[in-house]
């Protein structure tokens, strides 16, 4: 048997303006639309089916009989004696307000002969469709599975996988929301099922940065490559690319290459290289030598003391 | 498979959350949506701000909270997402430096 005196944190002898004061506090930090723990939302559904009988005195009254009982004694009729207390399920409704979906224990005391409203087709759903940036620049449809609310004529919601297909729209961008019309959580009888809307999460690439449809990644080059300049070939997210280093480049310059970007629903976004000077890791004395000769011949001098880079 | 192209109005929106027009009217009135049109007649509503709506419309119902109250914590809940996803995406450019 649930006890929604521990679920709320009171006490038996609580009266009603503390159980409200407990679930209002209990609710406001694990409402999920604020609280984005995974079971954030577990844990309101609990609080809000405490509150919604602890909250109501015929309710309250009723339950305390059956705590003080069993469970079993009181209620002859229903069946089992005992409550089931897993399977508890909780939904927004497309509605004003929140709908919920009680524990079987709830179900099996508290709801009968109650008339909720009744929604009229299948649940709205949202859910976030987290992309790697290489997925962006493939034309084929993006696939995905999601759990999906099928709610019953008793108002029962039970959920099942729903595999669903999606052609990305061309310059997607992260952030972006996609409505898939008729694609959310179905309802017995309904002909029609809710929508399902998609935001787009670019997956954080470990080496390439996104601002809208530019990227930008660091580039390592020996110190010679970026004394003389010439062209490196880069790896990019759709193909080998070749980048001009200008001469003399200074380490933490930054470089763009036009349209080489994600692409935008007319054409590309940039790729910006940021240049990372590196020292090969073995240095021989016959370099050491050279490398002497060459400080020998640069006449520009660095202030010194050295002072902090601005 | 339809985009956020489509405008939606008032009527529309009232019906899809079952809210009055006068509880639209104070959600605008709020800024928690900002419809474009200058008369509420000629009021359009994206998909992302009827989201908005509902969401307000979860917190007003679940939490008991006024209007003025929500439309701050909306702001901030958005704030926040923001900062976590700079937080992730900075701490992923730092591991590069060690």
């Amino acid at each position: 048997m649930k006890d929604y005196y521990q679920v709320l944190g009171v006490d038996e002898s609580a009266d009603k303006k503390a159980i409200k004061a407990a679930y209002r506090k209990l609710a406001r930090k694990y409402h999920p639309d604020i609280n984005s723990e995974a079971d954030a939302e577990e844990k309101f559904k609990e609080v809000a089916e405490a509150y919604e009988v602890l909250g109501n005195k015929e309710k309250r009254a009723e339950y305390d009989q059956l705590r003080k009982h069993g469970a079993a004694g009181s209620h002859q009729g229903f069946g089992q004696g005992h409550a089931d207390q897993g399977g508890f399920r909780y939904h927004y409704e497309s509605g004003g307000g929140a709908e919920h979906d009680f524990s079987d224990f709830f179900e099996q005391f508290f709801s009968k002969g109650e008339s909720y409203h009744r929604p009229s087709k299948g649940q709205d759903i949202e859910a976030e469709l987290p992309l790697f940036l290489e997925d962006v620049f493939r034309d084929s449809p993006k696939q995905f599975t999601l759990n999906m609310p099928y709610r019953s004529q008793d108002g029962r919601v039970s959920q099942h996988p729903k595999t669903i297909q999606v052609r990305l729209p061309k310059g997607v961008a992260d952030g972006d929301r996609i409505r898939l019309k008729g694609q959310g959580g179905e309802l017995e009888g309904a002909s029609e099922r809710g929508d399902l809307y998609l935001t787009i999460r670019f997956a954080p690439h470990p080496n390439i940065d996104v601002k809208g449809h530019d990227l930008e990644m660091v580039v390592p080059v020996y110190p010679f490559e970026a004394a003389l300049g010439g062209k490196i070939s880069i790896e990019t997210l759709d193909g080998d690319v070749e980048l001009t280093l200008p001469e003399s480049t200074p380490s933490g310059k930054k470089l763009r290459l036009k349209e080489k970007g994600l692409p935008t629903r007319t054409g590309r976004g940039n790729l910006y290289v940021l240049i990372d000077v590196v020292m090969p890791k073995v240095l021989t004395a016959e370099q050491k030598r050279l490398w002497a000769e060459l400080a020998a011949t640069v006449k520009e001098r660095l202030e010194t003391p050295r002072r902090a880079a601005s | 498979m339809s985009f956020e192209v489509r405008a939606i109005t008032l009527e529309e929106v009232c019906r899809v959350v079952t809210l009055t027009r006068e509880q639209i009217l104070l959600i605008v009135e709020e800024g928690i949506v900002e419809p474009e049109g200058g008369r509420t007649t000629g009021w359009s509503f994206t998909e992302t701000q009827v989201l908005a709506i509902k969401k307000a419309c979860r917190l007003h119902h679940d939490l008991n909270l006024s209007w003025d109250a929500i439309a701050l914590i909306m702001d901030l809940l958005e704030e926040k997402a923001y900062l976590e996803r700079e937080v992730e995406r900075l701490t992923l450019k730092l591991r590069r430096f060690e």
